[in-house]
Formats: structure tokens, sequence, C-alpha cells
């Protein structure tokens, strides 16, 4: 399979805009791309990664850097890593790109946006309210110019795109003034192809709500990044990931990250039952560590432990903890007289699990 | 022979109440069983994930199974609603900053189930919905009800505020009101004054519940903007429901499902699902059969003009276009001879959309009470002008009128007067639009960005920008085929309205093309 990527992200919206600066977005296009140039993951070749961030990332890895020196050229130049994005640049390598990967027959397009975001409430119900990605020629006098909305990307994907596009927003969504226009829309005049075959698009957080990053205190990354991101390079299931399966596991491994906020991120495919297939292969990380904790129970005390794949280990309790490398999923403990107790081990961070 | 415990299975049923979509993942997260309202699933020991949604709202619970459990059973642990306020809860300074003016504005709360007496003929109670679904609050000043069919701003109010009981234990304010159309103002978090429509069903007792929110606006301060927020009415969450007459308070059942509908008319993406209209018929608060029917109409319209999505699988869904018909009639046939202008317009529309019925001329007494509604009744004004009089609260609604989610909602302080509005042909009305696709033609041919350059759209004013804007959405849509009735439906604009704007908007762009 064939792979083109657009990976956008912006911190530094610059002063007097009332956009805060962002920690993590520019830190979360890094790790998306590391993933879509990886051979196991998205299959990028690193010519066909258009990436853009602002600032520019401060230490790309190998495969990041191997990109960024055979970046292709964007239609109106850059990538200018001194400034950030345009909507206007963005929509238009969108539209142009699409027809692109069409004409040479790329089987999948990605595209991943980390930022500031809102959310569009038009006046009609048979234009859709949208998801928007927030450029950085935003001026709080002119926002729409500056948007990049997500319902506008898959209807321009499905009439022109390629087989399979996948959109990835980590951005908040709070609401856009109802005096404000809509977003342009993308690729208006370009002629309807009928390749596509299915768009998924996955959404950082539900409408008018916020996406967070993580820690709270000192943030580094995007929540719904973060987590989408390890379960697109570990969570598998029979050797592959589906949408269904990513979309659970974002759910249950945000709230660790952001309680005691809630954040609920979507992923949905359109049309609805196309069967897009995320990932395929062996998990590109080794397992993330699993602590567990008996110290609090009598000592010698034996407590049994199921995995996902249902295969057993008895933990004997004792004052030093348990530390295992463990697939993600769902895990269960099973302390004589209790109901089971079940942690979910995300990673890819250390899961604690602490058995009083 | 006994089977060993991995190949047991154990019986676990799902309840996630009508319209509740269901999905089963096991420990890896692998998708195992999906559906609606209820499941029931033999499954091997283990532990599972099972996903509640609603409309947009989530909730996920995990369970773990045990070979030789006896049947399990899990249901929704809480109203779905409230998950959706809980993550919609503002967290930014600015808004913790003004949810500080909560105190001052709001009555003492109290959790609703008071064993209160209320006299049936108080048949409006009006609160104020808390992030708990529980909590009702109780109005500040600001909001009133009047009469919903009076012709100018000097109209006597409709309802007696002497009959008011402002009851500061269950949060309510109860009015006693005429069957027919309520008008409700108020002032929402932007300041302005709106008005809406409430229509009361008779032998109902009807619950307008409203929602304050933080509204943002930039406020310019030296060479910088900042972000204020303040508090006040966000009419887009409003929620209208009922109870029978002598109830205190509407079922959980009606306000969840009131809630989702609400949702799902604010964000009809995904359309309707056929579990939800077979749930809400079996019910009988005539709001939930008002939105579920308008919902229903607009998933079909949405299908019929974005050719993306398949109208034919769509009603193969729901069991073909007679069985859509006949739960339509079901659903607001009723509420359509008690004088509801939503009703037969739905009516109207459906039968038009899915039978070719024409649309017969129904003259109402107050403007609709939901947007898409309103929306109709202006296309179908395009053939049929007297359908929206050029007078009383339909001019201010013509006027004024606001986006405000489901909601038709003017603004009620927008002058009322001015010149009449003359009648047009539908045929002058399709020359005057093709004629603004030509001049952006001609603009978009001769290699400019033409109308799509935000330098000169954003010179233009905002009538005219909204007009090429819907004209960009129906030249998509629609393409030379483009009918007057799709631009006055997509601006909600009665055809009288639509001639003068499309008249301001040609001035306007004619002198940009020559340039």
């Amino acid at each position: 399979m064939t792979a083109w990527a657009v990976v956008v992200a912006i911190n530094d919206y610059g002063s007097g805009k009332g956009l805060s600066q962002l920690a993590g977005a520019v830190a979360d296009a890094e790790d998306m791309a590391d993933w879509l140039l990886h051979p196991g993951g998205g299959g990028v070749a690193p010519q066909h990664l258009w990436f853009w961030t602002y600032p520019a990332p401060a230490s790309p890895g190998p495969l990041l850097q191997a990109a960024l020196n055979a970046s292709p050229i964007w239609p109106h130049g850059g990538p200018d890593f001194t400034r950030a994005p345009t909507g206007n640049e963005i929509r238009t390598l969108l539209g142009e790109l699409a027809v692109q990967a069409c004409t040479e027959g790329t089987d999948r397009l990605y595209v991943y946006f980390a930022g500031h975001g809102a959310h569009t409430d038009p006046v009609s119900t048979i234009i859709d309210n949208q998801a928007c990605f927030i450029a950085g020629d935003f001026h709080p006098r002119a926002q729409a110019e500056s948007l990049v909305g997500a319902e506008f990307i898959r209807m321009a994907m499905q009439r022109f795109g390629p087989a399979e596009v996948i959109l990835i927003m980590d951005c908040c969504r709070t609401p856009l003034s109802r005096l404000e226009p809509d977003p342009p829309g993308i690729g208006r005049s370009i002629m309807r192809r009928d390749v596509n075959l299915g768009v998924g698009i996955g959404l950082a957080a539900a409408r008018d709500a916020i996406a967070y990053e993580t820690p709270r205190v000192t943030p580094t990354r995007g929540a719904f990044s973060k987590v989408l991101v390890h379960g697109l390079r570990n969570l598998r299931s029979r050797g592959s990931l589906s949408v269904a399966q990513l979309e659970t596991f974002v759910r249950l491994g945000i709230q660790s990250l952001v309680a005691p906020d809630i954040q609920v991120p979507s992923i949905e495919i359109r049309p609805k039952d196309y069967n897009l297939l995320l990932a395929q292969g062996p998990p590109l990380d080794p397992h993330p560590e699993l602590l567990v904790d008996l110290s609090a129970r009598p000592a010698g005390e034996a407590i049994l432990m199921q995995r996902p794949d249902l295969s057993t280990q008895t933990l004997v309790a004792g004052p030093l903890p348990h530390i295992l490398a463990e697939p993600i999923g769902l895990f269960s403990f099973e302390i004589p007289g209790q109901d089971p107790i079940i942690r979910p081990h995300i990673g890819p961070e250390r899961t604690h699990v602490v058995l009083t | 022979m006994s089977s060993s415990p991995s190949e047991q299975r154990v019986d676990l049923t799902v309840r996630g109440g009508p319209g509740v979509r269901i999905s089963v993942t096991d420990a890896s997260y692998a998708p195992v069983e999906e559906g609606t309202n209820s499941l029931r699933l033999l499954l091997r020991p283990g532990s599972y994930a099972v996903h509640f949604s609603l409309a947009g709202l989530a909730e996920t619970q995990l369970v773990h199974l045990r070979a030789g459990d006896s049947p399990r059973t899990i249901s929704r642990a809480q109203s779905l609603s409230s998950i959706e306020k809980s993550q919609a809860s503002p967290t930014t300074a600015g808004a913790a900053d003004s949810l500080a003016e909560w105190p001052t504005k709001l009555v003492q709360s109290a959790p609703i189930r008071r064993p209160l007496k209320i006299d049936r003929g108080l048949n409006l109670a009006l609160g104020v919905l808390g992030a708990d679904p529980g909590i009702i609050a109780a109005v500040s000043g600001s909001v009133a009800f009047v009469d919903g069919t009076a012709t100018d701003s000097s109209s006597k109010v409709g309802i007696e505020l002497s009959s008011e009981i402002e009851s500061h234990f269950d949060g309510f304010k109860y009015f006693a009101a005429t069957p027919g159309a309520a008008g409700l103002r108020f002032t929402a978090g932007s300041r302005r004054k709106l008005e809406q429509t409430v229509h009361i069903f008779r032998e109902r007792r009807v619950f307008v519940l409203l929602r304050y929110a933080p509204f943002y606006e930039m406020e310019r301060s030296g060479d910088h903007y900042r972000r204020r927020s303040r508090l006040g009415v966000d009419p887009t969450l409003t929620l209208v429901v009922s109870a029978p007459p002598d109830a205190q308070m509407p079922s959980d059942e009606v306000l969840n499902l009131g809630e989702a509908l609400i949702h799902a008319l604010r964000n009809p993406r995904r359309g309707l699902d056929p579990s939800l209209l077979e749930a809400v018929a079996a019910t009988d608060c005539p709001y939930l059969r008002l939105y579920a029917a308008t919902l229903a109409v607009v998933s079909l319209e949405r299908n019929l003009k974005t050719p993306d999505v398949s109208l034919k699988d769509w009603l193969a869904g729901v069991g073909g276009m007679p069985w859509l018909m006949r739960m339509l009639s079901e659903l607001v046939q009723p509420l359509a001879e008690q004088g509801s202008a939503d009703a037969a317009i739905i009516l109207n529309e459906a039968r038009w959309h899915l039978a070719g019925h024409d649309r017969p001329l129904h003259l109402f007494a107050a403007p609709p009470m939901l947007d898409p509604c309103w929306c109709w009744l202006a296309a179908q004004s395009v053939s049929q002008p007297s359908l929206i009089p050029s007078r009383g609260l339909f001019l201010k609604a013509a006027k004024g009128r606001e986006a405000a989610g489901p909601w038709l909602v003017w603004n009620h302080g927008r002058a009322s007067r001015g010149p009449s509005l003359a009648r047009i042909s539908p045929e002058q009305l399709q020359s005057m639009v093709h004629q603004l696709l030509d001049v952006m033609k001609v603009r978009e041919d001769a290699g400019s960005s033409g109308a799509n350059s935000y330098d000169e759209v954003g010179k233009l004013s905002r009538s005219t920008q909204e007009i090429l804007k819907a004209a960009w959405m129906l030249d998509e849509l629609e393409g030379s085929n483009m009918q007057a009735e799709s631009m006055a439906h997509l601006l909600g604009a009665p055809a009288a309205m639509l001639q003068d704007r499309l008249g301001q908007a040609l001035k306007e762009i004619t002198p940009l093309e020559m340039t």
C-alpha cells in the first residue's frame, strides 16, 4: 500500500490573538510523523511527507530528519519553519495533494493537525457544523479565513481524493461565534473523481469541549495524540488494528491522562460500513510496564492476574511490587473472596495497579 | 461431558435504554458485538469494555465475566446527558470567572424530587437546568412569557404574571397559559434580547428548561485582544419537554430523549436512528415527537441533497417510505390538529419529499418553534408568499432571525416596522439566483480566486457574504438546477426578503466584477 501524509502543528500563534501558547502540538506532530514514516506503521516514504510545524521540531528522530531533508515543496512555497502555515496554504495543499495522490494511484492519504481549534455553528441544517483547525493567520476580527474545516476536508476527499483518507485533528472544539462566516471550502472547482472509498475522522474532543494537554502541570503533549499514536504503534488484535478498537482504547486511555477533567474523543468512518484497517503487523515498541503493588495484601497471598489474551499468572503478595512487561489491554485481578478488579493497561508509561 | 472453562459462555445482558447504541469490545479492545437499546450476548470468560453512546454522548463500563457466572446484566450507570454536561463544562479561567456570577443570578437550587402540590392549571413551568440533571435553578428576572401571537410590541401580556408561583424549593416558576403559541423572551449571553415561540399543548404541563453558559467575545485592549466571557442563556441548549398536567417533573426517559434529540438536531450529520423514532412514538410527549419528526425529515432532506449518503440505504434501514410516512403521521398528525405550526409544516414537507404531494396552504397564528420548520416555511413561501405575512411576529422573525441550534429565535428588539414586503414570482427569484451565480462564475473563470478571496468577500456586507456562502453551497449541491426555494430554505429568508437581499447582493457584487 502506498501512502502520503500531511502533518501540520502549531504551538505558537503569536501574541495579541487571544490564543494561548501550546506546549505539545509540535511534539505530537513529531510522534505522529515517526509512526507515519515507520515501515511497520503508516508506511509513508520520506519524500511523501508534507510536514510543517511552528516552531520547527527541536530534535527530530532519524526518520523525521530524513523526511525533512527530502521535504516536498508546498504549492505556495514552504515549509517555512520561521512561521506557522496559513489556512489558505493548508487548504490549497490539501486540494492539490488529493488530486495528485489520486492521479498517481496512492492508496491512502493521512492528514494530521495539532494546535488550537474551534467548532462552527452555521445557520442551516443542510450545512454541517464542523470541527476546525486554526491555522497561523488567525485574527480575532477575521477568524474564518484561518479555519480548516474537518467536514469540508471530508467532502473534498470524498469527491476527488484517493481511495482512503485518514484525518486526525488534535485540537479543542470551542464554539465559534455564530457571527463568524463559515470557513472557506476546499477545491470547490475540482472535478469529482469518485475514487474515494472511505474517510476516517479522528477528533480529540466532543463538540464545544476542550482537548487537554498532558501532564496537567507542565504539559508536553496533547492527551489525544499521545494515546492515539501509542495505540497506532502498539495496539493490535490478531495482528491488525481497526477503527473501533482504536476508538475504545483512546476513549479509555485519555481519561487516565486528563482526569479529573473529561475528554471524549471520537473516531468515525464515512461511509459507516467501510472497513478501514489502521495498522497491520506486530506492535512496534516493547510492551509497556505494568507495576502491581500487593504490599497491602497479606504476605504470601496468591492473586490471579488475567491478561487480555486470557492467559493467567499468579502473583504472590509481598513487600516488593511485581514489575511486568505486558501487552496493552484490560487486566483483571482476582483477590480471594472479592469480585475481580479490572484495570486498563494503556502505556506508554508504566501502569500502576495497587491492590489493597 | 463438561466443557473447559475457556469454552464456557456467560450470558450477559446489556441495557442502554431507548436509542442508545451499545458496542462491546474484548480485553484487547477488539470489537465483539454492536447493537441498539439492549444486547444479549453469550461471551467467553474474560474482561470486556461496554460502550454506550447516544447522539454523540458516551459512557464506558468495564465488566469481568468468570466461568460459571450466572447470567449478568449491566445498565448505563448514569444519564448520558450528564456526561455531556461534564465534558462541556468550561474549565478555562475566563469561564470559571463567569461561573462565579451564578450565586447572584440564580436563587437557591434544590433537588427536584420534593413532593410539591402544584395546581393542575399551572401548565407552564420555567426553570434553569443545572450541571446535574437532578437540579433545577430558578431563572433570573430577564426571562418572561408573552402572548406568542402578539402582532406588535405593545401587545398585552398573554400570561398573567400574577398567576406565577416562584418556588424556591423546586426552582421552577409556574404560569397558567392558554393552549396555543406563547412567546418566550430572554436575554442571551450575547446580551441580545431574543424571543421564540413555545407551543402549549392541551392537557400537558410544559417544562421550558433554559441553560446558562459562558459566552465568549474578543475584546480589544490596546494593541492586543483578550478573551472575555460572560454568563447568559444559551438558546441552543434550551430544552422543552412535557409531562401529564399534574406531574411535578418530566420522566427521566423524556428528559434523556429530549436532550438526545435536541443534541441530534444541533448536529444532524448522523441522521436519525430508527429505533429512536420508535422509542419516541411510545412516549406521549408532543415535543419529543416534533423533534424526532423534524430530525427524520432533516435526515431525509440531507440524504437527498448530499450525494455521499445513500437515501436508499437509509430508507431501507427504516422499512421504506411507506413506513416512514406512517410513522411521521402517527407522531405529529394529532399535534397539527392542535394547531402546532411545526407539526403541520413537518407533515407538509414529508409528504412533499416522500410522496410528491403538493404542499397545502396553511396560515399559522405564530412562527414555528423549530428552525428547520421555519426554513421549510421560507422555502414554501417562494410559491406561496402569503404563508409568511409581512407583519407581526412573522416579520420580526424574518428580519431578526438568529441561528440558535434547532430553535427559531429572533431578536425582538429589532424594528418590526418598515415597508411591507413586496410579492415576487418564483420566476423572478429564480432569475436573480442565476444572475448571482453567473457573476460568480465569470469571476472564477477569469482566474482570480473570485469571491473565494477573503480580502474581497470581507469587504462585502454580512448579508451578501451569507448569500455567497449559500450560493456556493447550493452550486455544489444542485449545480445549474439551483432553485430559489433552496436559497430561501438555506438562508431561512421568506420570498419577499430573499428578493430584497438578492437585489442588494447583486448590486454589491457586480461592481467588483468590473474591477
